[in-house]
């Protein structure tokens, strides 16, 4: 059986994790690894115990003696359009500005038909439409699943929801936010106070100003948004409203009337029909089921016209529930591809 | 207005009818009627419930007259109050502002009753919070209470934390 063929760019956690989930053989072999400074092209060489000692190696990559450092910054572009693979694993580094170099990475692989695995959010929240365009016309796959909810399969559950229609959808889509609503629920403690203590512990960023002020749930509710229930919503018209100024005595008075303090993330259609995405606290009464994730805990509400509320919890970040998103739209592909071939 | 009439209507053919064309003569706008023959009393009589709905007092008035004219029994008449209720947090200088009782006035000048708030501040010159609930008669009512608070927070740089 002819195996498929996978090109890693991006060699962070997530790449490491993969890396390894792929050096155990099976139906994929990695046809080539690069981070932002070099690549590793002819990977499939590699053992598996090298690519295992590769991820788990302090320098990375770098280790490797087949290391060879780029030459110009187009060159991990160059890889996409000209190696020999299936399926690009995108998982570099990017912001929700430009979203390069990702976005580049993307659009070339496409082009060629080639399907893309991606955990990153800036090229699915910004450029949504054009990419699947791109995969569409020339008949290739774009999976995402580890951009929102880690390893929640809240997309794969949507493409299974065929014969209903997802009216709205609420979430918990950020877990540094939920970890420190939470640590101001049970112990009184003001945001500030939370927030260094989830820095310390390495949930919050130094500069967390795009998990705390919403930025990060706003991607995460445009992907969402656009990908499962078609609403064309644009990431920088999303309303966010962020936890910093939420006061543990209004947790308390909250939860005095049966009701927790979360960060929602919420898309549906207003009562004109108007496509809204927004991220705000709100009070969400106990029999919710958003109401009892805590700590870094991620969820997602699917409102459904026929099933009704169909809610997913899980993990929402970390090396492997994010692997476990990216192995198995990896894994779709390859079935896929797999038929084809036959 | 939401109105439950009570009529007393003997139970033989043509007495609903009478009793509808009064509905009709005072423009009542009819929603349901349900017989409860079990209650039929011993002058042959069945209370029949209708829920109509009017647009002022006056045609409450004009009904009830028309009803005594055709000599039919009125059972009971009243208005069928609904209360929606919701509850929403605030966070920020709710004092130094005078928000609270701006809140409070101009949501009572929309026919929406505050009918619970709980205001702290933990010491002088901090942010206070509020935990409000507002009721009203409609869930319309409510939805307009809702963005009457969001401009007063937005003009008053408070934060607000809606229901989910």
């Amino acid at each position: 059986m002819k195996k498929t063929k996978v090109l890693i760019l991006g060699f962070g956690t997530v790449g490491r994790g993969v890396c390894e989930a792929l050096a155990g053989g099976g139906d994929f072999e990695i046809a080539g690894i690069a981070n932002s400074k070099g690549s590793v092209a002819n990977a499939s060489a590699l053992s598996s115990g090298e690519l295992a000692r590769l991820a788990s190696s302090p320098k990375g990559l770098a280790d490797c003696p087949a290391f060879k450092s780029f030459d110009s910054k187009n060159d991990s572009v160059w890889m996409c359009e000209n190696s020999d693979y299936d399926v690009l694993v995108e998982l570099t580094p990017t912001n929700l500005v430009e979203a390069q170099p990702s976005l580049s990475h993307m659009q070339a692989a496409l082009s060629r038909g080639k399907s893309v695995v991606t955990a990153n959010k800036g090229p699915i929240a910004l450029h949504y439409y054009e990419l699947k365009a791109l995969a569409g016309e020339n008949n290739a796959m774009l999976r995402f699943e580890a951009t929102v909810g880690g390893a929640i399969p809240v997309f794969s559950a949507s493409r299974g929801l065929v014969a209903d229609e997802i009216i709205s959808i609420n979430g918990i889509l950020n877990g540094t936010t939920n970890y420190i609503l939470s640590r101001m629920e049970s112990e009184k403690m003001p945001f500030a106070i939370a927030l260094k203590e989830a820095q310390e512990l390495g949930y919050a960023e130094r500069d967390p100003t795009n998990d705390v002020e919403g930025g990060d749930a706003a991607a995460k509710i445009t992907i969402l948004a656009n990908a499962a229930m078609d609403l064309h919503v644009h990431f920088k018209d999303v309303k966010k409203t962020g936890i910093s100024r939420v006061t543990p005595e209004l947790i308390e008075f909250a939860l005095q009337e049966k009701k927790r303090v979360k960060l929602i993330a919420s898309a549906f259609r207003d009562e004109h029909g108007v496509a809204r995405a927004e991220v705000a606290p709100k009070l969400v009464p106990f029999e919710n089921p958003l109401a009892s994730i805590s700590g870094t805990l991620n969820a997602i509400t699917l409102e459904c016209a026929l099933a009704g509320p169909l809610t997913f919890a899980g993990k929402g970040a970390g090396k492997n529930p994010t692997a476990s998103a990216v192995l198995n739209d990896l894994a779709e592909i390859g079935n896929v591809l797999e038929k084809t071939r036959k | 207005m939401k109105i439950i009439l009570e009529v007393l209507l003997k139970d033989v053919p043509g007495q609903l009818m009478q009793a509808l064309s009064a509905l009709d003569e005072a423009s009542c706008n009819v929603q349901s009627i349900v017989h409860f023959r079990e209650r039929k009393n011993k002058n042959n009589e069945v209370p029949v419930q209708i829920l109509l709905e009017t647009a002022s007092g006056k045609q409450v008035e004009k009904l009830k007259a028309t009803l005594e004219e055709r000599k039919i029994a009125i059972g009971s008449i009243g208005e069928v109050k609904t209360t929606q209720s919701a509850t929403v947090g605030i966070a920020g200088h709710l004092v130094r502002t005078k928000s609270v009782e701006r809140i409070i006035n101009e949501l009572d000048a929309t026919g929406v009753n505050v009918s619970d708030i709980k205001v702290t501040m933990p010491a002088a010159e901090s942010e206070s919070s509020a935990l409000v609930t507002i009721e009203a008669e409609s869930a319309e009512k409510i939805g307009q209470a809702t963005i009457l608070l969001r401009q007063i927070c937005l003009e008053k740089n408070l934060l607000l934390v809606e229901a989910l």
